[in-house]
């Protein structure tokens, strides 16, 4: 067998593949940080539409109206469903994200919401809403204008930096263990 | 930003749609123009440079080729390089109206730089031309030039990737913090690296197959210019990826959206067919599709720009929508007082007051027992005597009772909040309302 290939076409015939490969990487890679924005930090689907836009924006409600433990714990508490019954009884009975509502007081069972904000190392990292609140931090600094949101998002990074920024901003102390306990 | 914030009305979700378009299309020739400049002047002055220590004919005439290709005329520079600026200032000022980026008095300082680096790249152009030049006066204009240059386009960039982060806006106090962070420096590679690279796809594309310009007449130069012109864009090619994926990775959480992936993908996309067309020119020796390899490159810009404008509305969709409702606002209380204008001609009909109370108040009021709102006999007996009030509290309902959730505005014509304040009061007794005529009656607004 004679092999009688140039070598500038041996140069064409690994560069090509080279090439392709090279540009085909970055493909992926834009492909799989999509795939993770997606999949972990864009705004998830709630079990109905609630609107902050309506209930925030329009009827004037105050965030401690539904989220009644924000000032008392450290947890800002998500409200029961009779707690939405108590207006939504007579209130807009007609639409369809309503009836849903309705169904899941009348069958007794409880909305699963899915989280929004999640502190990126949660697991070594203490928040109290609680302090937060009593120090009349607006919860618009880290939930954003909720008013204008139909569907609830991050709109804050909740990174470290956020945190300490802030933190300064205020005169709140900064030393580790404030946050890391 | 006070200039903007005094003189403009809020814009409109209509009005920020077309700021949005303007500045896509502000990009598409803006981005890739400077970027020419830029890498034009750059290597301009770079081949002036290896001329005065060695002359060297093709040097000498690849530095006033470069830039007679970037810039054919004064006109020119000013359409393409001057104008653009204050479009991206006014643009940014009305986006931003009424928030504080720490960073927006850079822009119009970078601007301005960049306006006046013309005057001495012109002056460098016109030196090129000169016989016996003075190669210090040569390299100081062309170096002062590309100096200016790079500075305000870097003020440029980092002032506008700044407004992608309004986490940090009330921490950057001083300039080097508002200048120095990783997503500046990586949108400024991916500015500057790309305007390199067409640069390279100008000389290809303005020399080879465009039919405007005189073709070369020394085959040994027009050799080299395509070897250069081709080499440089490819190696300059196969880095923008790498550039784009820092610049994305170090993009601010809140700038980002899934859409920047997708297009970023196409970027790739793009800057590999460029690519593969490059190659082709340095292995077939001559210059194929030199008008598809530019038009592909000034996709790349015009995708860029797109991303970028991408990131400036994501990371301001609170002050976008806080801008809109200002305007919304404003358009309801223009509303409110047209309809008070009209008001004389407004009768009140008992009648519809009924109807009104029975289809819209019902839904959270009863007279005599508490529902979602108070039992209303023992809210109105406090507008007795007091009909303009109650229509006015009805008309724009404020916070009365913490007991309670806050009532909506109703959202119906004052003749039926008229009417049912009349047909209410009526009811609880107050004998002093107007009825069954014209109002007559101011709503106070």
């Amino acid at each position: 067998m004679k092999f009688d290939i140039h070598p500038s076409r041996l140069r064409d015939m690994a560069a090509i593949p080279a090439a392709i490969g090279f540009f085909v990487l970055f493909v992926l890679i834009f492909m799989a940080l999509g795939y993770d924005w997606y999949r972990n930090k864009v705004a998830p689907d709630q079990p109905i539409a609630f609107s902050h836009k309506i209930h925030v924006g329009r009827v004037g409600l105050e965030c401690q109206f539904c989220h009644e433990t924000v000032s008392r714990s450290t947890f800002a508490g998500i409200p029961p469903v009779q707690k939405c019954m108590s207006c939504h009884q007579n209130v807009a009975t007609d639409r369809p994200e309503i009836q849903k509502l309705t169904g899941y007081w009348q069958r007794e069972e409880p909305m699963e919401w899915n989280r929004v904000h999640r502190l990126r190392i949660r697991k070594h990292v203490f928040f109290s809403h609680k302090a937060h609140i009593r120090k009349g931090i607006d919860c618009s600094a880290c939930h954003g204008e909720v008013k204008y949101m139909d569907k609830i998002r991050r709109v804050r990074s909740l990174e470290m930096g956020f945190c300490v920024g802030c933190h300064r901003q205020n005169g709140a102390p900064t030393d580790c263990l404030t946050c890391h306990q | 930003m006070g200039l903007f914030d005094t003189h403009i009305i809020p814009p409109s979700a209509g009005h920020l749609v077309l700021l949005r378009l303007l500045l896509v299309m502000t990009y598409a020739f803006f981005l890739p123009y400077l970027g020419m400049v830029v890498g034009a002047t750059f290597l301009s002055v770079t081949f002036n440079a290896r001329d005065r220590d060695i002359p060297n004919h093709t040097f000498a005439r690849m530095a006033k080729d470069l830039m007679d290709m970037v810039i054919p005329n004064r006109w020119a520079a000013l359409i393409l390089g001057v104008i653009p600026l204050l479009l991206l200032w006014m643009i940014y000022g009305e986006w931003l109206a009424k928030s504080s980026p720490s960073s927006f008095y850079l822009l119009p300082i970078g601007a301005v730089i960049v306006a006046v680096s013309f005057g001495p790249i012109l002056s460098y152009r016109a030196t090129l031309y000169r016989d016996g030049r003075n190669s210090l006066v040569n390299f100081g204009l062309g170096g002062a030039g590309l100096a200016t240059l790079m500075l305000g386009s870097y003020l440029l960039v980092g002032a506008i990737t700044r407004f992608n982060d309004p986490e940090r806006w009330p921490l950057d106090h001083t300039v080097l913090r508002q200048l120095l962070s990783f997503n500046i420096i990586w949108r400024y590679a991916v500015f500057f690296i790309g305007g390199v690279a067409f640069t390279g796809v100008g000389l290809l594309f303005f020399y080879f197959t465009w039919s405007g310009k005189k073709p070369l007449d020394d085959e040994k130069y027009a050799t080299f210019m395509r070897n250069f012109g081709a080499g440089l864009a490819l190696g300059t090619t196969a880095l923008l990826p790498v550039m784009l994926f820092f610049w994305v990775v170090t993009t601010p959480f809140v700038a980002i959206s899934g859409t920047i992936f997708g297009v970023a993908i196409v970027i790739v996309v793009v800057l590999f067919v460029a690519f593969m067309l490059l190659y082709h020119t340095i292995t077939g020796q001559r210059v194929r599709h030199g008008s598809l390899v530019f038009i592909l490159f000034l996709m790349f810009f015009l995708l860029t720009g797109f991303n970028d404008q991408l990131t400036l509305v994501n990371a301001t969709q609170e002050h976008s929508a806080a801008l809109v409702a200002e305007a919304e606002e404003i358009k309801a209380q223009e509303e409110i007082e047209r309809e008070a204008d009209r008001a004389s001609a407004i009768v009140v009909d008992m009648g519809r007051g009924k109807e009104v109370f029975e289809t819209v108040c019902m839904t959270c009021h009863r007279l005599d027992e508490r529902l979602v709102g108070p039992p209303l006999n023992t809210v109105l007996p406090k507008y007795h005597g007091r009909y303009d009030d109650l229509v006015a509290f009805v008309q724009k309902p404020s916070k009365k009772n913490p007991d309670y959730p806050p009532m909506p505005a109703p959202g119906i014509p004052l003749g039926d909040i008229k009417s049912v304040a009349a047909y209410l009061l009526d009811l609880t007794g107050d004998s002093s309302v107007p009825a069954g005529e014209e109002s007559g009656h101011d709503s106070g607004h």
